[in-house]
């Protein structure tokens, strides 16, 4: 089972709709590093608004992609979690620094647009001085 | 409870079906054939039960409370013969099962108190011994069918009873979370930004119910602010400060930004002095800077106008 990507606004957009076993997570890992290899993406948005139960160890293996992600340049949005999955990660006591979260794909989408004109910003100046 | 070491064997108060009840009761179908033996002999005599348990039912202090006219006491009486019609076919399947289940219902949705009920029943078994006593049967076979009249009748209670304190617990239920919305009233005081003010104490139940009330909230209005306003909140220690900070980040995982206001000057000196870390909390001293930097945040902003 394959985790569809694809990119939209320079950014790549993955639909996670099915359990990430083990093969799947491994799968995703693989393709997801390997599309922003070869486009230039900055950004990764996780659509987990389809997931209804989430345990530890599928919470973990998403932090650790969005860490690789990071390794490769690319910052990651988790967009739509749902409450359910979010109340008993915090009850499972699931480290959740460094997280960057989305209401939705919608304000997913203006979150990488504030951060990219603030950051052209940053950059402007730098030409500038 | 109590659990049988038996695999096959009816766990206590988990009977459902009637084969189930029927086996818990130790009804056996000799008990059942006691029964239908009097069917006949008992519909005849039928008034013989009603009469008198309503001459004793008047003399109840709650009687007009639960009768407050004749047409009701009419309705009740032919239902009772029903019941006891019913009782006497001694057929006992899931129709007589959902039967007993619905008297137990209507009599629990009345208020009648289950005392009540127990010393109607018990009224019944008293009255059915005197005809029972009038029978042309021998000693050993009464005895029998008195017995056999009891199991039944106690089966019946049961199934009333177990209905009683569904219904009870339900409204149990539905009170705790009627009492939990009002104790996280989370509004939205403008497009994308939620309010929830905390009086009183927070302990671990309450911040559960917090939580969860704000992240439904959050999804279901799609807010992109949150501010939590603890200036009503009498203590803040180590177990408060950790249920906030967990607060707050479980809405920023939804992508709701939280911001906790009205922290006091004692509240900030506690939170130091316990060395608590809030990390990237945010916090705010009056409920207006929390409000005035949501506007901000959202692109907004509140302009006076001249008139």
């Amino acid at each position: 089972m394959r985790i569809p990507l694809q990119i939209s606004q320079n950014c790549v957009v993955a639909s996670i709709q099915v359990d990430l076993d083990t093969s799947v997570i491994h799968q995703f890992r693989a393709d997801l590093l390997q599309l922003l290899e070869s486009s230039n993406a900055t950004a990764v948005i996780l659509d987990v608004s389809g997931v209804v139960v989430m345990d530890l160890l599928e919470f973990e293996a998403i932090k650790e992609t969005i860490d690789m992600a990071r390794l490769m340049g690319a910052r990651s949005i988790l967009a739509g979690l749902q409450p359910g999955v979010v109340s008993s990660l915090v009850e499972l006591d699931a480290d959740l620094d460094g997280l960057e979260a989305a209401l939705n794909l919608d304000d997913a989408f203006q979150r990488v647009a504030d951060y990219r004109a603030t950051s052209a910003g940053v950059d402007q100046r730098k030409q500038g001085t | 409870m109590f659990s049988g070491s038996n695999d096959n064997q009816t766990v206590w108060g988990e009977a459902q079906t009637a084969s189930e009840y029927q086996e818990l009761y130790r009804i056996t179908e000799a008990d059942l054939e006691h029964i239908r033996a009097l069917r006949k002999s008992v519909s005849d005599r039928i008034s013989e039960m009603i009469d008198p348990f309503y001459l004793w039912l008047e003399q109840l202090p709650e009687y007009h409370e639960f009768f407050p006219d004749s047409n009701i006491v009419e309705r009740v009486k032919s239902l009772q013969t029903d019941y006891w019609r019913i009782f006497f076919e001694a057929e006992i399947n899931e129709t007589y099962v959902a039967q007993r289940r619905r008297i137990g219902e209507a009599h629990a949705r009345i208020g009648l108190p289950l005392p009540s009920y127990f010393a109607a029943v018990n009224m019944f078994q008293e009255l059915f011994n005197r005809i029972l006593e009038t029978e042309k049967l021998k000693a050993d076979q009464k005895i029998a069918t008195a017995e056999s009249f009891g199991k039944l009748l106690h089966l019946d209670t049961a199934i009333v009873v177990e209905t009683y304190n569904r219904i009870i617990e339900d409204t149990l239920t539905s009170h705790a979370k009627s009492l939990m919305e009002m104790s996280t009233p989370v509004t939205q005081i403008w497009n994308g930004i939620l309010l929830l003010p905390i009086v009183g104490i927070i302990d671990s139940k309450r911040a559960g119910d917090i939580m969860n009330g704000t992240l439904a909230k959050i999804a279901e209005t799609q807010a992109r602010i949150f501010i939590l306003d603890i200036s009503g909140v009498g203590v803040v220690d180590t177990a408060v400060a950790n249920h906030l900070i967990k607060i707050t980040q479980a809405t920023r995982l939804m992508g709701c930004d939280c911001t906790i206001s009205g922290v006091s000057p004692s509240i900030a000196q506690t939170i130091v002095d316990l060395g608590i870390d809030v990390g990237k909390v945010k916090t705010t001293a009056t409920m207006k800077d929390a409000l005035a930097d949501g506007f901000s945040r959202l692109g907004m902003e509140i302009v006076e106008t001249n008139n």
